[in-house]
């Protein structure tokens, strides 16, 4: 499962990213707040199969499919 | 004389930096000119200082070329000395985002042993919210002075002062705390701003609601380029009339009289009418901008647009290139990716802009009779207005997947879509104002002078050998007859040619030309009494719709090509263009002109 799949209003944890996935990129996620192990909550889909929008820590980012399609996450469970 | 010593402001984007540098330089401003500089770095005297705003970066780490620029000139600056203190500014609202940015800052300005201010922006919010942060632990921890300021209220902006005179000593970092740990140790907990600003967002970003929002705020845009501009742009033209008339009335007939008054007088005109709807458009951006809207834009269009090789924010120039390209070109400054800038901004012509309405009008009446309808209920005539607006749409999407496509990858770097949504924020007018009027004056200085230029060139063709009045025996003609080849595959005579080249200074010239060689007066106003006399003169469906055509493609337009040379540092650029557009016209008109003859 990666960032891109994930559906609104849920938690993932980011378990890690795609080996052909460009440095620069993982970088700025990194900077970003998207590192492994971090908890991400997706908020909603933008219309028209837009971009994704997910909070992490205190903002957030609207990612579009070719960034997020590099990022492995796994649901995360909350009461 | 030596250089001014420098301050140097950095910060994230939407971070409440520009108004910072609004509120310390005041109306004291100017365009940077760096050496190897790109991007727009501004400075402006902040006391006996040179305070120098960098653009907004979300990272020291960069993912573009541009980015890459932008932070190599930061460095180089830092490198090249004169620097008294650096002054990182930070959003208080979204402390841990701003730190992650402040401390990888802190980090490259500690190499160079210069001091380092933290400015904590927006910290009224965190007031007016009962929030608060260690400001005072938070600096003891990085040993970096933190001030809690205000840009828009302008509080704690004396201590500001203070503290920079004093210039704090920093050598490197103090602390090994990441952002996330300075602030959970230092900063708020609950975040009320994300809280609200989601609940916001439910409505501008849902499917149905944020559509019915987005089309309204779209269609207020669209009136205040089209109607609000209008009496400015009416009156400016009514000022530069009248200024024709005194200047007119101080020379007697003759030469001198028609030169100070058509040629000089009338090529200001040509292009300091466009001003209002520059500056309008401007500040409405600016408005959508820091109000927080825009980025939502950005994000509804994305995909749609996406497909053609451009991105969401391409969409605000789009829409502005209906009313002008010129301030729609300026609008493409917006755009981070280089590459979808570069496509937005040489299809932007494409787009049916105000000035070609009156062709537009001139061959949808003359070819299409009032009372027609389609399937009984539309009216034809409209229908072709829509068909025409489409048409330009649809050239200006496959143009931009061509142009995206054949851009060089490694000049032109696609800078991937991540956006952060800033908090909703009621703007600042003074400083939109003043982006406005900056906007409206580097059009003015720049474009004004190419424009006015080319005006007083055709004036000159249009009125020797033989004087005023006389455009039937002209160069200008002369030029006229000759184009008849190259015209007579769309089935027009060189009248025609006439006034396409002197549409060149503005494409609505066309009508009034044609209405000059056909005898008929004020044929802007008159457009019935001009198709009339063009049907009577035998212009045949095939002909209307070949220059139909050829006027929705064509790039006939000084204006646009002077600002696309501005924007784009580049001859060849607007050259290649106008070559290409208007080679694709005039194919597309003869392939029209031999389908509808037969």
């Amino acid at each position: 499962m990666t960032l891109w799949d994930a559906n609104p209003r849920t938690y993932i944890r980011i378990k890690g990213f795609m080996e052909d996935m460009p440095e620069a990129y993982r970088l700025r996620l990194h900077d970003l707040g998207f590192r492994q192990n971090a908890e991400v909550y997706c908020l909603r889909h933008a219309p028209f199969s837009g971009p994704r929008v997910f909070q992490v820590e205190d903002a957030v980012f609207a990612l579009e499919k070719t960034v997020a399609v590099f990022v492995k996450v796994e649901p995360v469970e909350h009461e | 004389m030596s250089d001014p010593i420098k301050v140097v402001l950095v910060g994230k984007p939407n971070s409440g930096k520009s108004l910072l540098f609004n509120r310390l330089t005041g109306l004291h401003q100017k365009v940077a000119n760096y050496p190897g500089v790109t991007v727009d770095v501004t400075s402006g005297a902040w006391g006996s200082y040179e305070l120098v705003d960098f653009p907004g970066s979300y990272s020291m780490k960069p993912i573009s070329a541009e980015e890459e620029l932008a932070v190599l000139q930061f460095k180089t600056l830092l490198e090249a000395g004169h620097i008294h203190c650096v002054v990182c500014v930070l959003d208080a609202t979204l402390l841990e985002r701003s730190l992650t940015f402040g401390l990888q800052v802190a980090e490259e300005v500690g190499r160079y042993g210069y001091p380092i201010v933290f400015v904590l922006n927006m910290y009224d919010e965190i007031e007016s919210n009962r929030l608060s942060i260690d400001v005072s632990g938070l600096s003891e921890e990085m040993g970096i002075p933190c001030l809690p300021i205000s840009a828009k209220t302008g509080k704690g902006l004396s201590d500001l002062t203070k503290v920079v005179a004093a210039r704090p000593m920093f050598v490197k970092l103090k602390s090994s705390m990441t952002a996330a740990e300075l602030t959970q140790k230092f900063g708020f907990k609950a975040n009320v701003f994300l809280k609200r600003m989601n609940h916001i967002d439910n409505i501008f970003l849902s499917s149905f609601l944020g559509a019915i929002f987005f089309l309204a705020i779209m269609f207020l845009i669209f009136q205040s380029i089209f109607t609000w501009a209008l009496p400015l742009m009416d009156g400016t033209d009514a000022v530069i009339v009248w200024l024709g008339e005194v200047v007119g009335g101080w020379i007697s007939e003759g030469f001198i009289h028609d030169f100070f008054q058509d040629a000089i007088i009338g090529g200001l005109g040509t292009f300091i009418v466009f001003v209002p709807q520059i500056f309008i458009l401007t500040f409405i951006i600016g408005l959508l901008e820091d109000s927080g809207y825009l980025s939502r834009v950005a994000i509804i269009c994305h995909r749609p647009l996406k497909f053609f090789g451009l991105s969401g924010k391409s969409f605000i120039p789009f829409l502005s290139g209906h009313a002008c390209a010129i301030p729609a070109i300026y609008a493409t400054r917006m755009i981070e990716s280089k590459r979808v800038r570069f496509a937005t901004m040489l299809t932007i012509p494409l787009i049916s802009c105000s000035a070609r309405l009156p062709i537009y009008s001139l061959f949808v009446v003359a070819l299409i009779p009032r009372g027609d309808k389609l399937l009984g209920i539309f009216s034809l005539q409209g229908f072709a207005f829509f068909a025409l607006y489409i048409f330009g749409y649809f050239v200006a999407l496959l143009m931009s997947a061509i142009i995206s496509r054949l851009a060089s990858k490694n000049k032109f770097s696609n800078t991937p879509f991540i956006v952060e949504l800033p908090a909703y924020r009621v703007p600042v007018v003074r400083p939109l104002l003043m982006r406005a009027f900056k906007s409206s004056w580097n059009f003015l200085s720049e474009a004004g002078p190419i424009i006015f230029v080319t005006s007083v060139v055709v004036w000159f063709l249009g009125y020797f050998p033989n004087g005023h009045g006389q455009l039937e025996s002209s160069w200008l003609a002369t030029m006229g007859h000759w184009l008849e080849p190259v015209l007579r595959p769309l089935g027009v005579d060189w009248r025609f040619g006439v006034a396409i080249l002197t549409s060149f200074v503005a494409r609505e010239v066309f009508v009034s030309t044609l209405g000059t060689l056909n005898g008929i007066g004020g044929a802007e106003e008159n457009v019935g009494g001009l198709a009339h006399a063009l049907n009577a003169g035998g212009l045949t469906l095939a002909s209307g719709v070949a220059l139909l055509l050829f006027y929705s493609i064509a790039l006939q337009c000084v204006s646009t090509l002077a600002t696309i040379k501005r924007e784009t540092k580049s001859n060849w650029i607007p050259t290649a263009l106008f070559v290409s557009y208007t080679l694709l016209a005039y194919i597309l008109s003869i392939a029209a002109f031999a389908a509808l003859s037969h």
